[in-house]
């Protein structure tokens, strides 16, 4: 991520002319500016794919500003957000869709695309889109994002004894189909 | 290796991965599209009017539009901004809007769609909130379903104390019937989701977050009992006896009539309970059907499939009108023969199915299968016999 980069002065509000920037609501920039890099990850080692994660992550956005009323009346924003992301990313049809825009989008770039990653690990975010979508979730919200199992709960919107059913499952499938030892339970 | 440490080393390779992301560009991207979307708007609404004009002139060439519209096998209507949830009675069905409180109905014999009331604070028996400036606060509808001929709504109540509260309204005039304060939440959908259930004279509530089932006397909406049980995910009424499930991937037997909790038998983590057609139907939050037998609690058939229950807005619904599934990420009612526990159709209804977080779309009734689209802001109707 790039260092902090000056955050541009608001721009003109909404109806003055098709051409111009739309206003930002201050909290919703900031909101954004915070969690978007974090959500591409989540929508990335959900999709499999770093330029339709970039789409996933701005359609989860836009649907947050849309609804920015509420959403921002929320206590949980993140959660929210990565929920929006994380069944984005896991929606078939709905990825398809992003990852088709990202590519029409990323036409006429010159940009080189960024990296990719080593085998093992690929192997990994492979194994884990395979696995059914919920244990998916969990298993990037746990260990992606790092949150707690009541953290994980929040988002996912289940019992924390979800999660817990969620990763436990998901850890024997991925041990076996990766060969690894398990280990214990989180 | 040890799969933990395998999987923090590949949760640090996606981190590692993003050095070259820059998220102002991302706001310019997002700010743009924003800009587009007014113009893809017109664009589209454009091209629908083009396309109704069109039709229209066709009609006019073909005679006279009939008086009564033809009801197909699949038929939508166009519902109005924001709908919410359905809920059928025998002559009508109901769409609730989200953040104004309005009601639309629907007649299922003509497909005639007119607004029907708008849900006050004082239908509810809530004094009107006003913000700092003076403001009436709008009213946050939940869901709505029907149940012994009342339309019942879930909506906020009077914080901190009343934090949900379940409304019976008549249908016909919007007078509020019974009140019920539940004492937790039933589906935030931040915390704990719980469920709501209605059967003869009573409602019960799973509050998963206060570890309780609660039951209530539908007719004047005192509490009759409370359950302990931990974390209950769904609740369902089967004639003197209640069905709950919990988190803990339990099926606990409720008996009215003495109050005895037995636990016939563990499943999965469930979601919804639905009973009827011969049977018990468990929609698991890994996206399973599961039919069990009422008398013993255990599940004999899994229905071929995955129904992807990813949030509260997939359901299955079991009625006269069969047993039916809706799936939101093919956008499409499955019908499930309980002789053979397979699905028999799939019908698909909406073609670009939202993502849901909350609420109910879909409801069976007055012969038909309704499920909202909510994207399409319309309500289609199925045939369940064509």
């Amino acid at each position: 991520m790039p260092a902090a980069r000056p955050i541009r002065p608001a721009a003109p509000p909404p109806g003055d002319g098709g051409s111009r920037a739309v206003r930002l609501p201050g909290p919703f920039e900031h909101f954004y500016l915070q969690e978007y890099p974090r959500v591409v990850d989540l929508a990335y080692a959900l999709s499999g794919s770093r330029t339709g994660a970039e789409d996933i992550a701005q359609e989860a956005f836009l649907r947050a500003y849309r609804d920015w009323d509420r959403v921002g009346s929320y206590e949980h924003q993140a959660a929210w957000v990565r929920r929006v992301a994380a069944n984005l990313a896991t929606s078939g049809l709905r990825r398809r869709v992003v990852e088709a825009r990202a590519l029409a989008r990323l036409a006429g770039r010159r940009e080189p695309a960024l990296d990719v990653l080593p085998a093992s690990n690929a192997d990994f975010w492979r194994a884990v889109r395979a696995l059914p979508q919920r244990q998916a979730q969990a298993v990037a919200l746990y260990y992606l994002e790092d949150l707690s199992i009541g953290q994980t709960a929040a988002v996912l919107d289940c019992a924390e004894g979800t999660v817990r059913g969620h990763l436990a499952r998901a850890r024997q499938t991925l041990a076996r189909r990766l060969r690894l030892d398990a280990g214990e339970a989180p | 290796m040890n799969l933990d440490t395998h999987a923090r080393a590949s949760a640090q390779a996606i981190r590692r991965s993003r050095t070259r992301l820059d998220a102002v560009a991302g706001l310019d991207e997002l700010l743009a599209r924003r800009r587009r979307q007014p113009l893809r708007r017109a664009v589209v609404a454009f091209a629908v009017l083009v396309v109704a004009a069109a039709i229209w002139a066709g009609l006019g060439l073909r005679g006279p539009t009939p008086i009564q519209p033809t009801l197909g096998p699949v038929t939508r209507f166009r519902v109005g901004p924001a709908p919410l949830s359905v809920a059928v009675t025998p002559d009508a069905a109901w769409v609730l809007h989200a953040n104004n409180g309005t009601i639309t109905r629907i007649d299922p014999g003509t497909g005639q769609v007119r607004p029907s009331f708008t849900v006050t604070w004082a239908m509810l028996g809530i004094a009107t909130p006003v913000d700092a400036e003076g403001r009436e606060a709008p009213i946050l509808l939940h869901h709505a379903t029907v149940a012994e001929g009342r339309l019942w709504l879930v909506h906020p109540g009077v914080p901190p104390d009343e934090r949900i509260k379940v409304t019976a309204l008549d249908p016909s005039t919007g007078r509020l019937v019974t009140a019920i304060k539940p004492g937790g939440w039933l589906f935030d959908p931040y915390g704990k989701p719980g469920d709501l259930a209605i059967g003869p004279g009573a409602v019960w509530v799973a509050l998963q977050g206060a570890d309780q089932v609660r039951r209530f006397d539908a007719a004047t909406g005192e509490l009759v009992d409370r359950y302990a049980l931990k974390e209950p995910t769904a609740v369902a009424v089967d004639g003197q006896m209640a069905w709950v499930a919990t988190a803990d991937g339990r099926l606990h037997r409720i008996d009215t009539a003495t109050g005895a909790v037995t636990v016939p038998a563990t499943t999965e983590l469930v979601h919804r309970i639905r009973i009827g057609q011969g049977g018990m139907w468990l929609m698991t939050f890994d996206g399973k059907v599961l039919r069990v037998d009422r008398r013993t609690g255990k599940v004999v058939a899994q229905v071929p499939g995955s129904f992807r229950a990813a949030d509260l807005a997939v359901g299955a619904e079991v009625g006269a009108e069969g047993v039916w599934v809706y799936d939101q990420h093919q956008g499409a009612v499955l019908r499930i023969d309980p002789a053979t526990n397979r699905v028999a159709r799939t019908i698909p209804v909406i073609s670009q199915p939202l993502v849901e977080v909350s609420s109910r779309v879909l409801a069976l009734g007055a012969g038909a299968v309704w499920v909202l689209d909510k994207g399409g802001e319309a309500l289609v109707r199925v045939d369940p016999t064509r």
